[in-house]
């Protein structure tokens, strides 16, 4: 398969979509830790698969926490919300208001942590679906905390060899509680569903502008 | 909104068909192995039943709702722990299921999963109980829901989509954890109390002065405080793991062991100065085998303490050397420490006196009454200020047992004059903390003292009382109006004594008749000696007759009282006055006056004789003398005096040719009426003011003479001089001077004395006379033949001029005997180349005879009588 290339307008698409559906998400964690949340994805970047692992390290060369999740339609792939180092334990508790700051993250705690993410990547998910008119199944979010490389190897399976693979790269800025924490959402797919997906965008713009 | 009808239609129909497939599609997450395996072994009924054991069995709770939300799956774990049955919860939604079932969560997540097709993940942490499930009945009545976690999938079957809801019972992971994270808590706070404890520990010891350091038994620093860096100087990395004996060099732990004492150690600070320390060294309570270390530095105290040494050393050196005595007591007076001198004089070793009361020891007493004075230690101690003994303390030992020193043998009864004061010593509060004594043996000073007072108030020769001793005891008698009689005795005779014998036999005679008056008169009575041969005595409570009588008795006592002189014997008599000390009497001058007119009358009335004043008329006149003199006082500064001149003219050949003015002078009283001579020169020679009287004249001639300087004078003026005036040294100087200032020729003027002014005091008239005779003055002798005159003195005295005395002159006429006594006077004057004056030549007849008799000069009425020197002008007149 050729390059897949997106083009600024394809781009500005995405970061819209994306933030209308992270939008419905933090009103979804502002009931539920009864505070403000406020989600924004300022920016969209396509790279190649084989440069991932290379660039999650530069944003944390430790072990990130990452939440993946299976979405399956028109395209299909593995979402994956990152957080760098421990702002994701930071992010729990000080949804939790709990003080106590602990490196170790517990069980519970990681459980959290995925719903968050779940409800993060479900409302990028529903958004997607519904306004690319199409369908898209999500499968029970998975809570790994592991080494860049073995998560990006993780994500694998369903992404193929392709060396034309692209990885869409988003970043979310979290910002409740007046903290201000960062986090990435990955949406690793095939080729053909990164098409797949680029058309879609393309048929949603066409519809926005006739 | 759903048809319910519709969908329980459609849930009738296909629930057998519908449960199997949905067993398949869950068994897919769940089972896969399984399902893979029995597709090729087992029947589809076999697998189904497999299934739905697998589901009921498992630990999970598993509810599947199809499109309508309805249950069409309630595996028997839900059905236990919520309580409700299959056949009850199946065809129903769930919230005909659970009253109370409320949890938007849980159903956007259903709706998700339905109508979505996203998997959802409710975790604990953020939905604790959605579903009303419980361990127990029990738990349920208490509303104890179980801990859940829930998965809900979207599950797609045969086009149709179901939402497959997994409860985990995670009530055992969240007691887990919330006893991890407790345990957590407990031990983050048990470590932040440790920290708060071990800096409170820390600033504890950091307030502390004193530097505490822990140390290894090997001496090396393991924690410290900050007073260690301060004293020695040190950064605080500096110390850690350092050996003590780095700052401290002497330090071995050993040389702590056998004592709880501390130890004076000398410390070295890193600016290499050396302290003292104060140090404790103690092993460290807790088996470790550490050391506390407690380090004072104490170079500021030793210093003081030299310095408070030096001073103390200083004091008492002082104090030692010294010759007072100083006493420290407590402030119970209880005796501290004395210096040497105080042993001495309380005649006790210091030893035996630290440690007793002082007034066990000894008492300030009076030293004429030895009486007891006040204790001024008690007193200084009590009004916390310095007491000082009264003027006449002195020291009584108490003796009070053996220790004492015996054999006392000091005539004054064992007092000794002591000069004390006594301080107390008080406290940087302002309390008395005790008293120092000092005190000063003043048998010497106070002896000399009293010699001195006795001196000022006795007379040395005698040692009678002197003339201000009298004065002040006859104006204590006068003030206190006491009843006491007044003598005073003048001796006769005395002078004669002393300018025939000498002073010293004078002396010895009035300190023999001295102790006959003290012999004579009572114990209480009062003898003075008021100078010269004066004496008085003051008999207090004593009548007139009874004064009368030792007065006499004591005239008889001196007549027979003789002194021997080489071959002669020389008596004395006295003249005694006698006055009482009169009630009404306001001043010691009036009782003077009667005493002295009461002696003086004695006196004329022939020697050794008591004369009691008012007995004659004598003191009338003596009164009248007294106003008199007073007069004459004020005459004197007012310049109430005429002078007037009569002249003296020669006699020869009749031309009565003026030869020289006498000068004479007239008082004037109040009203500007001349009193004669004779009224007050009297009263002027008694109260010795006849110096002043001659002075005045003296001035107002040499005043006249000064104004009338250019005029032709071919006269002198004859001047007037007492008796008193020419012994008086201060007079002589007067004239000397005077005569010599203005320029008074021996031409001017020349002096008239009388025969008893020459003979009274012969000496130093004598020496007058020869002084200014040797100026050139000329001298006559006054009134020659009135008294009991010796041609004698004409010989001895250089003279020019006899005045014989007007009594021969005056009645010559017809009378033989004047007129020999005139001729033989004029006759031997003029042998002796004296010139002769008479006076009072009344008329022509007298003066024909004196010129029959050879008289040079005559004076008197007949001649020309006094007219006033100055006239109006202050010119002489004519």
């Amino acid at each position: 398969m050729s390059e897949i290339e997106f083009t600024e307008l394809q781009k500005d698409a995405v970061i819209e979509l994306i933030n209308m559906g992270i939008g419905r998400a933090a009103s979804a964690l502002a009931d539920m830790i009864s505070e403000e949340v406020y989600l924004s994805v300022p920016n969209v970047e396509f790279t190649d698969y084989q440069a991932l692992a290379v660039h999650l390290e530069q944003i944390d060369n430790k072990e990130p926490s990452v939440i993946m999740q299976q979405f399956n339609g028109d395209f299909s792939g593995n979402a994956i919300l990152l957080f760098p180092e421990s702002s994701g334990t930071t992010l729990v508790r000080k949804m939790l208001k709990d003080s106590v700051s602990e490196a170790q993250i517990s069980e519970l705690e990681e459980e959290a942590l995925t719903e968050i993410g779940n409800i993060i990547l479900n409302a990028c998910f529903g958004q997607l679906a519904e306004l690319l008119s199409t369908q898209l199944d999500g499968d029970v979010p998975l809570y790994l905390r592991d080494a860049v490389d073995r998560i990006v190897e993780k994500g694998k399976p369903l992404v193929g060899n392709d060396s034309a693979t692209k990885v869409m790269l988003l970043q979310v800025d979290f910002s409740l509680l007046s903290s201000k924490t960062k986090g990435f959402v990955i949406f690793l797919m095939d080729v053909e569903s990164m098409h797949t997906f680029r058309d879609k965008i393309d048929h949603y713009l066409k519809s926005l502008f006739g | 909104m759903r048809d319910n009808n519709g969908i329980d239609d459609l849930y009738q129909d296909r629930l057998q068909s519908k449960e199997a497939s949905l067993c398949e599609g869950k068994a897919e997450a769940n089972t896969k192995e399984l399902k893979i395996e029995s597709k090729s072994s087992l029947n589809q009924k076999s697998i189904t039943l497999l299934n739905s054991s697998i589901i009921h069995s498992q630990d999970l709770g598993v509810i599947v709702l199809d499109s309508q939300y309805n249950v069409c799956l309630w595996n028997s774990w839900i059905e236990h722990l919520s309580a409700i049955p299959k056949k009850d919860a199946e065809g129903k939604n769930l919230k005909e299921i659970f009253a109370n079932f409320n949890s938007s969560r849980f159903e956007t997540a259903v709706e998700n999963a339905i109508k979505g097709g996203l998997s959802s993940i409710l975790s604990q942490i953020f939905n604790p109980y959605p579903l009303p499930l419980y361990k127990d009945a029990n738990a349920k009545q208490k509303e104890l829901r179980i801990h859940q976690q829930i998965n809900i999938k979207h599950v797609r079957i045969e086009d149709q989509p179901f939402a497959i809801v997994e409860v985990r019972n995670v009530t055992a992971t969240v007691v887990k954890e919330q006893l991890l994270k407790n345990q957590t808590i407990e031990l983050k706070k048990a470590s932040k109390v440790s920290t708060i404890q071990k800096n409170y520990i820390q600033s504890i010891l950091d307030s502390s002065s004193e530097a505490i350091l822990t140390i290894s038994n090997g001496g090396a620093i393991k924690s410290y405080n900050k007073s260690l860096c301060e004293i020695f100087g040190l950064a605080g990395s500096e110390i850690k793991g350092k050996l003590i004996t780095s700052f401290v060099p002497e330090f071995r732990i050993a040389d702590f062991q056998s004592t709880d004492d501390p130890r004076i150690l000398r410390g070295l600070t890193v600016s290499e100065k050396r302290i003292d320390l104060d140090v404790l060294c103690n092993p460290l309570a807790g088996g470790e085998q550490d050391f506390v270390v407690t380090m004072r530095d104490i170079s500021e105290q030793q210093l003081m303490k030299a310095a408070v040494f030096r001073s103390e050393k200083l004091a008492w050196t002082t104090i030692d050397s010294i010759a007072d005595g100083v006493v420290t007591t407590d402030q119970f007076g209880v005796i501290d420490l004395l210096n040497p001198i105080a042993s001495e004089l309380l005649k006790q070793e210091q030893s035996e006196l630290i440690g007793k009361k002082i007034n066990h020891i000894f008492q300030l007493v009076k030293e004429e009454s030895n009486e007891d004075s006040d204790c001024i230690v008690s007193l200084a101690i009590k009004q916390k200020e310095t007491v000082y003994s009264s003027d006449d303390s002195a020291l009584r030992l108490v003796s009070s047992s053996t220790d004492i020193r015996p054999n006392n043998t000091e005539k004054d009864n064992g007092l000794l004059p002591v000069m004390a004061s006594a301080s107390p010593i008080l406290d940087l509060d302002d309390q008395v903390t005790g008293c120092v004594l000092v005190f000063r043996d003043v048998k010497e000073s106070r002896q000399l003292s009293n010699q001195l007072t006795w001196e000022a108030s006795h007379d040395a020769l005698t040692g009678l009382h002197n003339r201000k001793s009298f004065n002040e005891r006859l104006g204590a008698i006068v003030t206190e109006s006491q009843s006491a009689a007044l003598l005073f005795m003048d001796l006769d005779r005395f002078k004669l004594v002393n300018d025939t014998a000498g002073h010293a036999i004078g002396d010895e005679l009035l300190k023999q008749v001295s102790r006959i008056f003290l012999e004579h008169f009572r114990v209480d009575d009062f003898v003075s000696r008021l100078g010269g041969d004066e004496f008085a005595a003051l008999l207090p409570n004593c009548s007139l007759e009874k004064a009368r009588l030792l007065a006499q008795e004591l005239c008889g006592l001196l007549e027979k009282h003789a002194v021997p002189w080489q071959d002669r014997v020389f008596t004395v008599g006295v003249s005694i006055g006698l006055t009482l000390v009169l009630s009404d009497d306001e001043s010691t001058s009036k009782v003077i006056e009667r005493a002295d007119a009461a002696c003086y009358s004695a006196k004329k009335s022939g020697r050794s004789r008591v004369h009691v004043f008012g007995e004659s008329d004598e003191e009338t006149q003596y009164q009248a003398n007294v106003e008199r003199a007073s007069q004459i006082s004020e005459a004197i500064s007012k310049e109430r005096f005429v002078l007037y001149k009569q002249p003296i003219v020669s006699i020869a050949g009749n031309e009565r040719k003026l030869h020289h003015y006498e000068i004479l002078i007239r008082m004037l009283d109040e009203d500007n009426s001349i009193i004669p001579p004779n009224d007050f020169i009297p009263a002027a020679e008694q109260f010795g003011l006849m110096q002043l009287v001659d002075r005045y004249v003296i001035s107002k001639v040499v005043e006249y003479i000064k104004i009338n300087r250019q005029k032709d004078r071919t006269f002198s003026f004859a001047i007037n001089l007492s008796g008193a005036s020419i012994i008086d040294e201060v007079f002589s100087v007067f004239l000397d001077d005077i005569v010599r200032r203005e320029n008074i020729l021996p031409s001017d003027i020349h002096f008239e004395i009388t025969e008893t002014a020459a003979i009274s005091n012969l000496g130093i008239a004598r020496k007058f006379i020869d002084h200014f005779h040797q100026l050139g003055f000329s001298f006559a002798l006054d009134d020659f033949g009135s008294g009991m005159s010796s041609f004698g003195y004409l010989k001895n005295l250089p003279l020019d001029y006899i005045k014989i005395d007007g009594q021969f002159i005056k009645e010559i006429i017809g009378n033989e005997t004047d007129f020999a006594m005139v001729s033989s006077i004029n006759y031997l004057g003029h042998m002796m180349g004296l010139k002769c004056i008479a006076e009072f030549v009344e008329n022509d007849e007298i003066m024909s005879i004196l010129d029959k008799i050879g008289v040079d000069y005559a004076q008197g009425y007949g001649i020309e009588r006094p007219t006033p020197l100055f006239d109006d002008d202050g010119l002489l007149e004519k």
